[in-house]
């Protein structure tokens, strides 16, 4: 079965971006996957004992956060899966692209609040990866399309 | 003794009372002739001169050479060193007839020179004995200076501005003190800034045993998960009622952070806060934000509870039950001023309410807050009572808080047998490193007289006036730890309170140390980047869609600085 990766940060600015993904699922008919990344590289710079395993810590958040998501999934009936993972973005993306077989990525931004990351950002990774990877790159905001890089080049949503 | 006495037989109790004192006064005697005898050596083999050397501030001065000379060109009769306390005395083995010159020489001193002749030099062939009395060295601003204050502005721009690692900004601020001492110093006298050995001298072991002793002990208390517990255990009680959650959880922050410290405190309520935000349909900042303000506050209550307090209690002589005394009551006031202020600031978020989380969810809440280990945490609740204790009931038998956490961070990895790799493993020795090598670069700042300068121009503006100098400290500290790591300044800090602690009457309360305290901890909610545990609180919020923002901190921070760092001042007023 294809499936639809949807990476998130999981809160209420992202629902909308869920919600295509799971929307665009259900269309394919195709199992969709929510994937959670921590990157703790944040911590090094500190000058004091870190004696928690934070990355444990985030983990646990990761996996409330994509159980909402995926709560929300189940209910409009679409195979999902979740997926906590720790690292890099951009290189734990890879692998999980590698090693789950994914067919299309739906990467999601926020106009409303704080945003974690930019439009031109996402494009411009959605972009790269979809020259590296070779699989559908979708890039969403506010639940809307913007753009998206096919496996062979890029079409204007 | 005994035995003799018995075998005298002497006939009554009287008599034996008699001879027992009269062996008493023997001894007496005895050793009193004991003690005596040194002075009648000195008198009949040589004289001695002594003095006290201290600088403009009136602190003593140590290692400085001083020497006792004929001439200029002759070699001196004697040469010694002056002590910690300032004090030095020679001994010679004959007075000159004409005069007798005492030379003081000290790097980032300006050398000093004392005649005696005539009948100075009479009274001390009569009496072998010569005070010179108390000589004030006058501060040198040579290269050496520069160097050191240019170094250590370096270190701490590298911290503030994150281009290296505070470890690494540390000991590569120290290197280059060490390098140009030794290496500039064997070229041009001036760059010599401390030796090797004096450096040493400036590292407060105590805050590292402390520390590494807590550091244990708290890894293995935060893996019981008994704070992501309490925390859900608050979401329960709350009903819903965010504002009340949030007093909870400021509450629990502020004893955790008492207890632990505040930045590993921030490690463990972030991230079920962050959950729990997000069941109850709120914006989790609205928890997190008030949560790190009240630990960077509710830290300052007691010895243990941050870094700062660790360093201030050692360096002077303050007390885990000083603190509780003196601080916790105000403290608690301040954290009612700033629980009414963060009530207030968040009024819409608390009319936000979702229709709650399916019972999935709330099992996978329940589960992620569920306590991990009771048996060890029972056993580390124990020992960390019996720590507690130690530090409470230890002051009595001068047993200092580094032997208690230490005993008690051993006793825990004999009680529960962890991996012994593990356990060390959570000792931060990076954090240990930064702070040795902190201890010697504002050694550095304090040998060239950047310390003795800055706490001259305080002590002016204070003048005799501790109320302006509580204010100042309090204010001043706290204002200046919104944007400096509070480690780097309070350590910086130390010796100039210590000079106005000495020179401001009424302050040997040690009312300015507690000002520290305070002003270091309340000022680090100013800004986010104020404090480690603002800056990991920010780190972990935005690995989800809530980042903290500079502005949105800012909003709520700085009002509660300056609103906690009044209510500080007016207790300190109050209680002192």
């Amino acid at each position: 079965m294809k499936t639809i990766l949807c990476p998130t940060r999981g809160g209420k600015e992202s629902r909308p971006n869920q919600d295509f993904a799971i929307n665009l699922a259900k269309e394919r008919g195709m199992r969709l996957l929510f994937l959670y990344v921590s990157d703790i590289r944040f911590i090094s710079r500190s000058a004091l004992p870190i004696v928690v395993d934070i990355e444990a810590e985030l983990d646990e958040v990761g996996e409330f956060l994509l159980a909402m998501a995926q709560e929300r999934a189940v209910k409009a009936k679409v195979p999902t899966e979740v997926s906590v993972r720790r690292g890099i973005f951009n290189k734990v993306l890879k692998e999980v692209i590698a090693e789950e077989g994914i067919t299309t990525v739906v990467l999601g931004s926020s106009s409303r609040g704080k945003r974690v990351t930019t439009d031109e950002y996402l494009q411009d990774l959605g972009q790269e990866m979809n020259l590296e990877t070779g699989v559908e790159f979708i890039v969403v905001q506010d639940g809307k399309l913007v753009t998206r890089y096919d496996a062979i080049g890029k079409d204007q949503g | 003794m005994i035995g003799r006495v018995k075998n005298l037989n002497l006939p009554n109790r009287s008599l034996r009372v008699l001879f027992v004192l009269g062996m008493g006064l023997l001894l007496f005697v005895v050793l009193t002739g004991l003690i005596v005898r040194p002075g009648h050596a000195i008198e009949k083999n040589g004289f001695l001169v002594t003095g006290r050397l201290t600088d403009p501030q009136g602190e003593p001065v140590d290692g400085a050479i001083v020497k006792a000379l004929v001439s200029e060109t002759a070699p001196p009769l004697a040469e010694t060193r002056s002590l910690t306390d300032g004090s030095w005395s020679m001994q010679l083995d004959a007075v000159p007839d004409q005069e007798l010159k005492i030379t003081v020489e000290r790097p980032h001193y300006i050398s000093q020179s004392t005649i005696l002749q005539g009948l100075d030099l009479t009274r001390l062939k009569s009496s072998g004995l010569f005070r010179i009395g108390t000589l004030a060295l006058e501060r040198k601003i040579d290269a050496g200076f520069w160097v050191a204050v240019v170094v250590f502005l370096a270190v701490l721009l590298l911290i503030a501005f994150e281009f290296l690692h505070s470890a690494t900004a540390a000991l590569a601020g120290i290197s280059v003190i060490m390098l140009v001492s030794y290496i500039g110093g064997a070229y041009q006298p001036d760059l010599i800034i401390f030796s090797f050995d004096q450096a040493l001298r400036y590292i407060n072991w105590e805050v590292i045993f402390l520390v590494m002793g807590m550091m244990i002990i708290i890894a293995i208390i935060e893996g019981t998960g008994i704070f992501q517990w309490m925390a859900f255990q608050a979401y329960r009680l709350s009903r819903g009622r965010s504002w009340l959650l949030v007093l909870i959880l400021m509450l629990i922050t502020a004893v955790a952070s008492a207890l632990l410290d505040n930045f590993t405190t921030m490690l463990l309520m972030v991230p079920i806060s962050l959950q729990i935000g997000m069941a109850l349909g709120i914006n989790p900042l609205a928890l997190i934000i008030p949560e790190v303000l009240a630990s960077n506050v509710g830290g300052i209550t007691t010895l243990v509870g941050t870094p700062t307090n660790i360093m201030i209690g050692a360096y002077a002589g303050i007390g885990f039950n000083d603190f509780l005394a003196n601080q916790t009551l105000g403290v608690l006031v301040a954290l009612v001023a700033m629980g009414a202020f963060v009530i207030y600031h968040y009024r819409e978020e608390w009319r936000k309410r979702s229709g709650g989380i399916s019972p999935t969810l709330y099992a996978k809440l329940e589960e992620n807050a569920q306590l991990e280990d009771k048996q060890s945490l029972w056993k580390s609740g124990l020992v960390f009572l019996l720590v507690l204790a130690g530090f409470i009931l230890g002051e009595k038998v001068q047993l200092v808080p580094a032997v208690s956490a230490l005993a008690g961070a051993t006793m825990l990895l004999i009680w529960l047998n962890p991996d012994i790799h593990k356990m060390i493993k959570a000792v931060d020795w990076t954090t240990l490193v930064f702070f040795m090598a902190l201890f010697m670069i504002v050694g550095a700042i304090q040998e060239v007289g950047l310390i003795s300068i800055v706490a001259g121009w305080m002590s002016r503006i204070v003048g005799e006036n501790l109320v302006l100098g509580t204010f100042l400290v309090v204010f001043g500290v706290g204002t200046l730890s919104t944007v400096v790591a509070n480690i780097p300044l309070t350590a910086s800090m130390l010796p100039i309170v210590r000079f106005l602690t000495n020179s401001i009457p009424g302050a040997n309360s040690l009312v300015l140390y507690y000002a520290l305290s305070m002003g270091a901890a309340m000022g680090g909610n100013g800004f986010l980047i104020g404090g480690e545990a603002n800056l990991v609180t920010a780190g972990i919020t935005e690995q989800t869609d809530y980042p903290i923002s500079f502005k949105e901190f800012l909003k709520v921070g700085l009002p509660v600085t300056y609103l906690t760092l009044a209510v500080g001042f007016l207790w300190l007023l109050w209680r002192f």
